[in-house]
């Protein structure tokens, strides 16, 4: 189906300085604003004006909603949020600041050019329907690396007054990193996908730190637990029937195909451990040990639910898959039960649109259903995070629990 | 030119404010037994933290009247939408009833082809193959017993098949005349069974959904209510108001009950008048057979439009739950108090529209509409004035109007506030200053908006008034579900919060009667007006007597 919206720059300005001036900025982003005004109109009686004319004026309105600051580590990155900025069309954000750290030196270490490249611009989102069109900011600040320490501070001043401040950190090397480190505290919501930590998949233990360091750690929303709300939505909904419920207590083994490590560093294994995480936190199990590798490929552990005097062992088996329909998340989830409420539970990703369901107990015979569940776009998971305020401790036990299952 | 009505018998004294202490429990739904959870409480501890915190239990949904236009239309792309986009369980299963001579197959073919059309999520071979597994036919009529049976017996296989455990939601999208017999026979042939309390984790459920015409009036409102109470009691029973399942107006309730700065000003002390506007631009659409019967006042302000003056007009309920907020509804619903007797003549006003021009297409005069009477009497336009006496409200005007062929479809709701006690700037002189307004637009471009008066920059004071607007389209772009979607949802998890009660429903019958009398009786005329403008001039009568305007929406 054809987009019903395109997004384009209606105006920029672009310069090159060594000396970033934050009011500079603000001068230059309201001569655009003015520049595209034009004379107030759009009022319901005769003589009454559009508030804020300046502000795209002419019946074209100015959304305040929130900042986003994305952060670009490579020209892939930069790329991906560019793309997803033009995208966007669930919640936009009024201002965008998009940081990008460059090397600014040649190969003998001289510096090369100035320090910084500032791009100012307005956007409109252009609907084909009646609806009036869009119009927002995107900063773009290109930076030398040697200047990273200072970028925060140049950040913060240009977020917009009394709006929710929102950090996107598309890329999976976040730890460690002194700009990361700097923005965290400025930020009320930090995005990030942690299947993009690849093999690095113990960084998931910096983002267990994060969350345990303070009350003032921001709020964290990760694309991977996104990808995975529809497998728990549906892996719920197999027991909501009372029945079926009593499966839950005697589950006996739950495996995982998560999508392998591809070139470009994403992996499903993030996803693996937080859907593990999920379900051993709401079930109440824990670690008997750390995942271990198997030899014909795969990690296995053993958990416990701790029902009655000995607890009950549950095998975990996460199985690598090459399925392209699995990438950055999960392929299937299969969990069988025993004992006096055996059943098998499935969940299974068929396409990139469709995901099957089946289920099947001693009383009640097997059924499937497929739902449309569409592998989310970049564009549409940020736009599913930026409206989501609140802190979601599912997420945070998962994560908990996960930490554990890692390997020293 | 204009008509009237011989004047007939004299008005009678209504009693508008029902008490509800007259009428037993069931009759308001339990306002009384308020420690009764009204939804199903999910014990799954799988589903704490998940957006949907509660998912519907398996079932079946029997929808009467299966081959009619709404099927096809707005319940069956709803229902693939639900199903396909999992707030559905695995096993939900659609059983139709209806006369035309289909079977299993036909019917499956059939609401490909709508779900095709109408639904928001695409249709594969797959997923349809999969959904329709779920899709049964029962052809009868909705009077013979046989059609019952057959019924019963299609429903224990489908229970037994798919997992439904005897869980039912019936839906009648049928002609009201038909809501009496299927009732009836749903109960004798204990296909349906009485549930007193709202769910009984150990007992499976029976509900049914009621299309609106609620009645047509005070008196076939309450038979009709009788008829259905007969089989199901008020908790079983959903009336569906699409309007309540709008964001839009559920964002009347945000703006209202999540937001501190307005509520201080949201009374008689600084509200002058509230005007709503339900316009529309269309005329009958082919529906002129029914519309004959009912008239804007029946069709758009006893239910509709009453919605949203109480939404606007209540106080803040403790929960936003089936209860809480329905009592609230009630209540202020109970102070409203219409124009009687004389009174329906100069603070009501109806029309009729004659052949113009709608975005510059001539259009028919109503009378030559298709199935119209050329001598009809039917109103396509009505104006009124309404009023509240409680502590909020009075001495407030609510001023409402409806009409079909209004130079473009819009419903909002306008809070205009009063003028400042004293104005500093009167000596400048070179004044425009109108009132604030808070407009809250429900349909389309569905917004606030702030008017306000602000400095003119330069070295003389000139004041000119602004207006701030916010749109929802333009910080939540992606449009929610469908209206029918979250309210078949709802009635299946068995959450009434968005459903009209039986009290409710007659409260507004009864607040309607006296001006449906009114124009019976006494010689109140139907003006017309050209196809494309704003209704009658004389509806301006109604403003301009309190030297107040309708608003150009």
């Amino acid at each position: 189906m054809a987009s019903l919206f395109s997004t384009k720059p209606v105006l920029a300005s672009t310069w090159q300085t060594d000396t970033l001036d934050t009011g500079a900025i603000y001068d230059e982003l309201n001569r655009l604003w003015s520049e595209l005004g034009g004379p107030p109109m759009g009022g319901e009686a005769p003589g009454e004006m559009v508030a804020e004319p300046n502000f795209g004026g002419g019946g074209l309105m100015r959304a305040n909603t929130l900042n986003l600051i994305a952060v670009g580590g490579d020209m892939r990155e930069v790329t991906l949020i560019q793309e997803t900025i033009a995208r966007l069309r669930d919640f936009l954000p009024s201002r965008t600041i998009i940081l990008i750290t460059q090397d600014g030196t040649d190969p003998s270490g001289d510096v090369i050019g100035p320090r910084y490249d500032v791009r100012v611009e307005l956007m409109e989102q252009v609907t084909e329907t009646d609806e009036a069109n869009l119009r927002f900011e995107v900063i773009t600040i290109g930076a030398d690396r040697r200047e990273i320490g200072n970028l925060a501070s140049m950040v913060t001043p240009l977020l917009a007054a009394d709006l929710s401040d929102f950090l996107w950190w598309p890329g999976g090397n976040f730890a460690r990193n002194p700009l990361f480190d700097d923005l965290l505290p400025v930020v009320d919501r930090l995005i990030l996908d942690t299947a993009q930590l690849g093999r690095d998949v113990d960084s998931i233990a910096s983002i267990r730190q994060i969350l345990a360091e303070d009350e003032d750690a921001p709020i964290i929303g990760d694309f991977t637990w996104l990808r995975l709300e529809p497998w728990r939505q549906l892996i719920a909904q197999f027991f909501d029937p009372e029945d079926v419920q009593r499966s839950l207590h005697t589950i006996e083994q739950v495996t995982i195909h998560y999508a392998e490590t591809r070139a470009d560093g994403s992996s499903g294994l993030a996803a693996a451990l937080l859907m593990t995480g999920w379900l051993a936190s709401r079930l109440d199990w824990e670690t008997l040990d750390a995942l271990e590798r198997q030899k014909r490929g795969g990690l296995w552990a053993p958990l416990r639910a701790s029902e009655g005097e000995r607890g009950r062992e549950i095998e975990l088996r996460l199985v690598p898959d090459t399925s392209p329909h699995a990438r950055f998340s999960l392929r299937r989830v299969k969990i069988v039960a025993g004992g006096a409420a055996p059943g098998t539970f499935t969940v299974e990703r068929t396409d990139s649109d469709d995901i099957v369901t089946t289920s099947e107990t001693p009383e009640n015979p097997a059924v499937s259903r497929m739902v449309f569940s569409r592998r989310p776009d970049n564009d549409e998971m940020i736009g599913q995070e930026l409206q989501r305020f609140g802190a979601d401790p599912s997420y945070e036990e998962a994560v908990r629990f996960a930490v554990g299952l890692i390997p020293e | 030119m204009t008509e009237t009505t011989k004047r007939s018998k004299p008005v009678t004294n209504y009693d508008f404010a029902t008490d509800s202490s007259q009428l037993d429990a069931d009759h308001v739904g339990h306002q009384f037994d308020a420690m009764e959870p009204i939804e199903e409480v999910s014990t799954n501890p799988l589903r704490g933290g998940l957006r949907l915190d509660r998912s519907p239990s398996p079932a079946v949904m029997v929808i009467f009247g299966v081959t009619g236009d709404l099927t096809a239309r707005k319940l069956m792309p709803a229902l693939y939408d639900l199903a396909v986009s999992y707030p559905l369980p695995e096993g939900f299963s659609i059983v139709g009833v209806s006369r035309r001579d289909w079977d299993d197959e036909t019917f499956r073919k059939e609401m490909r082809t709508a779900v095709e059309k109408g639904s928001r999520t695409p249709v594969t071979d797959e997923s349809w193959s999969l959904f329709s597994q779920g899709l049964f036919y029962v052809q009868g009529t909705f009077d013979a017993e046989q059609t019952y049976q057959d019924l019963r017996d299609r429903l224990e296989i489908v229970d037994q098949e798919r997992r439904a455990h005897g869980n039912r939601l019936f839906y009648l999208a049928t002609s009201p005349k038909y809501y009496g017999p299927i009732i009836k026979h749903l109960g004798a042939a204990d296909i349906a069974a009485r549930q007193d309390i709202y769910w009984d984790r150990k007992d499976s459920w029976s509900r049914i959904v009621v299309e609106k015409p609620f009645g047509r009036d005070v008196e076939s409102a309450r038979a009709l209510n009788a008829e259905i109470g007969s089989v199901f009691s008020e908790r079983q029973i959903y009336r569906i108001d699409h309007y309540l399942g709008k964001e839009t107006v559920q964002n009347v309730l945000a703006f209202r009950f999540a937001n501190i700065l307005f509520e201080p000003v949201w009374n008689r002390q600084y509200v002058d008048h509230v005007q709503i506007t339900v316009a529309e631009s269309i005329g009958v659409e082919g529906r002129g057979g029914y519309y004959e019967g009912s008239g804007a006042l029946r069709d758009m302000v006893q239910s509709h439009m009453l919605q949203l003056v109480s939404v606007i007009a209540m106080e803040p309920p403790a929960l936003f739950n089936g209860n809480a907020l329905r009592d609230e509804k009630v209540k202020v619903l109970r102070a409203v108090v219409p124009p009687t007797g004389e009174q329906v003549n100069h603070r009501t006003v109806r029309g009729r529209y004659e052949a113009g021009y709608v975005s510059g297409r001539p259009v028919p005069a109503y009378r030559d509409e298709e199935n119209v009477s050329p001598q009809s009497r039917t109103e396509t336009f009505c104006a009124m004035e309404l009023n509240i006496d409680n502590w909020r409200w009075a001495g407030v005007p609510f001023y409402l109007r409806t009409g079909k062929r209004m130079p473009r479809r819009v419903t909002e709701i306008a809070i205009e506030f009063k003028q400042v006690p004293h104005l500093m700037f009167k000596s400048i002189g070179n004044l425009d200053l109108t009132p604030n307004v808070i407009t809250m637009r429900i349909q389309p471009d569905e917004g606030i908006a702030l008017k306000f008066a602000a400095k003119v920059p330069g070295p003389d004071t000139q004041l000119r008034p602004v207006r701030m607007d916010f749109l929802y389209g333009q910080s939540f772009g992606e449009a929610g579900p469908d209206a029918y979607e979250r309210l078949l949802l709802d009635a299946m998890l068995g959450d009434p919060t968005l459903f009209a009660r039986r009290d409710e429903v007659e409260t507004a019958w009864s607040l309607m009667q006296p001006i449906l009398d009114g124009w019976e009786q006494l010689p109140v005329p139907i003006y017309p007006y050209e196809a494309g403008t704003w209704g009658p001039s004389k509806a301006e009568s109604i403003m301009r007597r309190d030297h107040r305007q309708w608003r150009r929406p």
